[in-house]
């Protein structure tokens, strides 16, 4: 065996993607689905109906004890009060120069008992992150990724046919409500919450259950599409989400990524990075986000160079095609001025310059249910 | 999506191009495994008929949702017809690669180049490897 190969990990649906067909990719060290049917597909299934993402490589960090509230207030730039048992939230944590350790959904179970859900490539940085700043509190953090199966339902019909497969009736809970409940008879933690700019629900459960569960999804609708990594990041770029290594990293601030809502300065507890993040706030960031729209065909791509005029003013952090708007769309940083949406920009590409104009925050408009 | 078998008549390049010659002419395209390890095609930039390429040069430019590909002109010689279909219809690379999905048409310098390019299990060969 190759020594330097880095040891991949198999998700608990390793045999069902297989026996369906799955065209696999290596993620963040991890074997999953980048398409069934195809990207494409997917993405509109999920757009119309629902689909099934299989995102167990998906992090699950436990912070218990008596001081989890005032030791997540401390890490966590939102305000915990916001976040009341049984709710979750998007949040971020920061370093004090206010660049982003990570970004992650912070669930409440309890005041005294939380859920982080953080990006598989970064579970040991955040655990380690976590740890060290966890001395002078009462807390223990318990890594519970390898035990922990997740599965997204996401899409308009979403809601109602994970139903089938409970005795909650799911279209009960609010957006980003969250239930322990049985799920096809499996202990589940359920959200109503996503990573696609639809309605639907996020389903975590103990990991050997993982082929239960999702037969149990997929066979209660015929119109159920399994869906990859590759609608995943296309449908995330519409609704304008972060990817972390992408729109957010150690050099990017939440402020200069167009998250800067998730960063409650007011809370009354001082948290990580709150000085730079208030600083940016109030007297803006060198970089911005920027969302555009390429006039041709060609698909923007990371490190591909923003222009204005002739100079280069920034780079892509993300782009796909747009199945919904039928258009090549992009997201990118924008250095030192301001741009407004209509604005022309070009992007250099590998083997062309395009033109393309700046579009409004996000593409694809959250069209979920209850709020 | 089912995999489409390669085509034993048509010669192969190692960049995952084939080729189909008859009578100093050929029509290129990609392989089923190629278009699969794109995902969907969005935008093909076609090279203009009349351009004179030597085998191994970027002949066109595939813009897939994940990636976006060089494809190699697998022998020298000129570019005669290229599909216009696929302005519209960039789907066909991936539904009908071998097929509807062709991309150009080339005039050959010389015959002699077809056989650098791989057979159909010279070409197998190659992908299981690309896949150890």
């Amino acid at each position: 065996m190759d020594q330097n190969k880095k040891t991949i990990k198999q998700s608990p649906l390793a045999d069902t993607h297989k026996r369906l067909g799955a065209f696999m990719t290596e993620f963040a060290d991890w074997s999953l689905p980048l398409y069934f049917s195809g990207i494409l597909d997917e993405h509109l299934a999920v757009r119309t109906h629902a689909g099934l993402f299989d995102v167990s490589h998906m992090g699950e960090i436990e912070i218990r004890g008596t001081h989890a509230l005032p030791f997540l207030q401390k890490l966590l730039t939102i305000d915990l009060e916001t976040v009341t048992p049984n709710r979750c939230s998007y949040a971020l944590m920061c370093y004090e120069h206010g660049g982003t350790v990570d970004d992650c959904f912070v669930y409440c179970f309890s005041r005294s008992r939380y859920w982080l859900v953080v990006n598989a490539a970064n579970v040991s940085k955040d655990t380690g992150w976590l740890r060290d700043h966890a001395s002078r509190y009462s807390v223990t953090i318990r890594d519970l990724s390898g035990e922990t199966a997740k599965l997204d339902i996401q899409g308009p019909a979403a809601v109602s046919i994970a139903s089938r497969s409970s005795v909650f009736p799911f279209t009960l809970l609010e957006r980003f409500g969250m239930v322990e409940v049985r799920i096809a008879e499996v202990p589940a933690v359920v959200s109503r919450s996503g990573y696609t700019g639809e309605d639907g629900l996020e389903i975590y459960f103990e990991s050997s259950h993982a082929a239960k569960v999702w037969d149990n999804l997929i066979e209660s609708d015929e119109r159920l599409k399994p869906a990859g990594l590759g609608a995943r990041d296309s449908l995330r770029i519409e609704a304008c989400y972060s990817l972390y290594g992408h729109e957010l990293s150690e050099h990017i601030s939440p402020v200069e990524a167009g998250v800067g809502w998730a960063v409650h300065h007011r809370k009354k507890e001082d948290f990580i990075g709150k000085k730079l993040l208030l600083k940016q706030k109030e007297e803006g960031a060198v970089k911005n986000l920027c969302a555009f729209v390429m006039h041709d065909r060609v698909v923007p791509r990371g490190g591909y160079e923003i222009l204005d005029r002739g100079d280069r003013v920034g780079w892509v952090s993300s782009g796909t095609y747009s199945p919904c708007f039928e258009k090549a769309i992009g997201l990118g940083f924008i250095e030192n001025r301001k741009l407004s949406a209509g604005d022309e920009i070009e992007i250099r590409g590998r083997y062309k310059k395009s033109v393309a104009a700046v579009a409004e925050r996000p593409f694809y408009k959250y069209k979920g249910g209850k709020t | 999506m089912s995999t489409k078998e390669n085509p034993a008549a048509f010669r192969y390049a190692a960049s995952h191009e084939w080729l189909n010659a008859s009578g100093g002419s050929a029509v290129c395209g990609i392989t089923d495994y190629a278009q699969r390890q794109l995902t969907d095609v969005v935008f093909i930039e076609l090279p203009p008929v009349g351009k004179k390429v030597k085998a191994g040069d970027r002949a066109a430019v595939v813009e897939s949702v994940k990636s976006v590909s060089d494809i190699y002109a697998p022998v020298s010689g000129e570019i005669t017809e290229v599909n216009s279909r696929l302005a519209d219809a960039p789907e066909l690379v991936n539904s009908d690669p071998f097929g509807e999905g062709w991309l150009f048409k080339i005039s050959l310098n010389d015959e002699g180049e077809l056989q650098r390019l791989l057979t159909k299990e010279g070409y197998e060969k190659t992908i299981q490897g690309e896949k150890a």
